[in-house]
């Protein structure tokens, strides 16, 4: 559908992707097509609930996911550690720990994912700085790692893969601290 | 939503991000207009890949409105900081589509540098994080 989006008025497609709820109306794709969006993606995201479809098995994806779900658990842990460790930090920890919660749970929505036992921790650096420091650091690293998997399968589970490591991109820069501001 | 419904999608999308980008940076100064004039670069430079892949695919590239209603007027700095972190977010989505959508390696690369580069902007754009950037 080459002209798809230029069913639309001429100026509607900023109007639409401010005001109405669909993700992709900046494209001034038509409202009423059931072909906007991904289907299933935005069923499974909207309700939390498990794919409609059979989930796949493919074992290239299974893998994949199963990876994942290691080093967000890795990730998990290490947020728990530290909150532990550094109380005051808690607060500012919050949102990476509640994210990577729900990335573990998306990624075994998948039948057949399941994460190894999680192994031993590195030891913590010593000052909360360093340790805000080093999580932005695996932040960073789980990110690209997410992204290099996300290229290398298909579907729901590349997108799953992707958005995981966009939210690990936006965490790793809040917990890096701030450079002076330029000035205006 | 096939491979190439979704770069056309995403290519639409990136002209109405030129276009709203191009309207914010008009009321923004110093560092931010900088930064709203670097963003048009990258979604220009987007646009023009995408065009190039849906060339490659055959198809003739969707092209770009002549004008686009904003979603709200854009008066000042805080209006038109809003305008770009809203249209980043509707682009995080578009490629979160194309992402899932590509079947081609490269389309795929596209998609997800996209989505990663959208999520970044949002936060450089008053945006917090969110679990799932792109998700619809």
């Amino acid at each position: 559908m080459p002209n798809e989006p230029l069913r639309l008025s001429r100026r509607a497609a900023l109007t639409t992707a401010a005001l109405a709820s669909g993700a992709v109306v900046l494209t001034g794709c038509d409202d009423n097509s059931s072909g906007s969006g991904t289907p299933g993606a935005a069923k499974n995201s909207k309700s939390g609930q498990p794919a409609e479809e059979t989930p796949s098995t493919d074992p290239v994806i299974v893998a994949a996911l199963s990876t994942a779900a290691a080093q967000v658990t890795q990730l998990s842990l290490r947020y728990t550690s530290v909150g532990q460790k550094f109380p005051a930090l808690r607060t500012q920890l919050a949102a990476g720990a509640k994210y990577h919660a729900s990335h573990l749970a998306r990624l075994k929505e998948t039948a057949g994912v399941q994460p190894p036992a999680p192994g031993k921790l590195p030891a913590l650096p010593s000052t909360s700085a360093a340790a805000l420091t080093d999580l932005a650091k695996r932040e960073k690293a789980a990110a690209i790692a997410h992204a290099a998997a996300a290229a290398k399968v298909s579907g729901q589970a590349a997108r799953l893969l992707a958005m995981i490591a966009a939210a690990e991109t936006q965490l790793a820069t809040t917990l890096t601290p701030k450079k002076k501001a330029d000035s205006e | 939503m096939t491979e190439v419904e979704a770069l056309q999608a995403a290519l639409a999308g990136e002209h109405a991000a030129m276009y709203g980008v191009g309207v914010a940076g008009g009321k923004l100064s110093g560092a931010r207009f900088r930064a709203a004039t670097d963003m048009y670069e990258l979604h220009r430079g987007n646009r023009d890949q995408l065009t190039r892949l849906v060339v490659a695919a055959g198809e003739t590239p969707v092209a770009a409105e002549a004008a686009y209603d904003l979603p709200q007027v854009v008066t000042n700095a805080a209006t038109a900081s809003a305008l770009v972190l809203l249209i980043e977010r509707r682009l995080a989505a578009v490629y979160g589509d194309l992402v899932e959508a590509a079947e081609q390696p490269a389309v795929r690369a596209l998609a997800i540098q996209g989505l990663l580069a959208s999520a970044s902007a949002q936060l450089a754009w008053g945006g917090a994080p969110v679990a799932f950037p792109g998700d619809v």
